[in-house]
């Protein structure tokens, strides 16, 4: 058990380093999707504040995907990353519900998927492995890191953070509408 | 101790592989003939600002003082687009509003004499950069964008044929909106 409470909270940790990197490297893409949610009369009064609620979360994403894998003996992070997963699992449901095959931006430009079954199944298994994270472990089992190990975790974390942003930097960059024909 | 090795020795290969299949996705992505066909900016985009002087000493900008400037990206491998090289010299024919420049990735002595034997001397050769090239997404050429003078790109796409030139002049001259249908 011990195994995979820790095994789902480094995946899950990655995960929402990887999105929200991506994310941040597209926030007028991540800022389209959120308007979908935002109630028709209300739409004409937000545009501003859209792309500052892309990057409020898509920078939630990356600090709460480093501190659960840099500091994983924090247990309220745990919690923060099952809101997250939360809000996922709704957006995923509310998006097949309304907007099926709209681009859902879940991975930034990395992701050509559109809000569909898959993607909720994805979600809940994501909120899944969430609840799962949040098991309380063995006393045996504490994690007890060392300095050199915080350091290293924070490295990797940032150069995932990086690596996603990079990749999806480039390829949201290719919005041309192709060759004329 | 031994929780916390395993939990730092997995968090760290899951970053390093999840960076590494990013970087590699976007590389896929980018790579390819599908891929280099979208290259440029997407119409309605604001396009790169530079201030650029050709072989004469007379300085050219971007955004242009008329309302459309034509920026040209290629190099003395133009010869080898004749029907590209039709398409330009009846845009110089037909179009006194439009402003024409190519510019060159690299200083290239031979660019501006085969420029004028294809009988388009009159488009001012500047010499760009690898970096001005990446600004505007363009990787192979002969490659056209449309900026108008407030900066916005209003057609950008490859072209190998003279109708392709005349048909991207036509969509440059459509507002920003239609022309992003």
């Amino acid at each position: 058990m011990t195994v995979l409470v820790l095994a789902a909270k480094a995946a899950l940790a990655v995960l929402f380093l990887a999105s929200g990197g991506a994310k941040l490297a597209d926030i007028a893409g991540f800022a389209a999707t959120i308007r979908l949610f935002v109630p028709a009369r209300a739409v004409s009064r937000v545009p501003p504040a859209l792309p500052s609620a892309g990057f409020a979360v898509a920078a939630a994403e990356v600090v709460a995907g480093g501190v659960s894998l840099c500091w994983p003996e924090l247990r309220w992070v745990n919690l923060v990353v099952l809101m997250l997963a939360c809000g996922l699992a709704a957006a995923a449901a509310v998006g097949y519900a309304r907007h099926r095959d709209r681009p859902c931006h879940c991975l930034g430009a990395l992701s050509r998927q559109g809000f569909s079954a898959r993607t909720l199944v994805q979600a809940l298994v994501v909120l899944a492995a969430a609840a799962l994270a949040c098991q309380r472990l063995h006393p045996a089992a504490q994690l007890r890191l060392g300095t050199g190990m915080h350091v290293l975790l924070l490295a990797a974390a940032g150069l995932l953070a990086a690596a996603a942003c990079t990749a999806a930097h480039a390829l949201a960059k290719t919005g041309a509408s192709g060759m004329v024909a | 101790m031994i929780w916390a090795i395993g939990f730092t020795a997995l968090g760290v290969v899951l970053c390093a592989a999840a960076a590494l299949a990013f970087l590699g996705i976007a590389q896929v992505r980018l790579s390819g003939a599908g891929a280099i066909e979208r290259d440029g900016l997407a119409t309605g985009t604001r396009a790169p600002s530079w201030s650029l002087s050709d072989s004469a000493g007379v300085m050219h900008t971007s955004p242009p003082a008329l309302p459309l400037q034509l920026v040209i990206f290629a190099d003395h491998s133009l010869k080898s687009f004749p029907s590209v090289a039709d398409g330009l010299r009846e845009l110089i024919a037909g179009d006194s509003l439009l402003q024409i420049v190519l510019i060159l990735r690299q200083p290239s002595p031979m660019a501006e004499p085969v420029l004028a034997e294809l009988g388009l001397g009159e488009v001012s050769v500047l010499t760009g950069s690898p970096v001005l090239y990446a600004d505007y997404n363009v990787r192979v050429g002969p490659f056209l964008i449309f900026v108008d003078s407030a900066g916005l790109v209003r057609a950008s796409s490859l072209v190998n044929y003279s109708w392709q030139v005349a048909k991207l002049r036509q969509i440059a001259g459509l507002p920003v909106a239609a022309a992003q249908r």
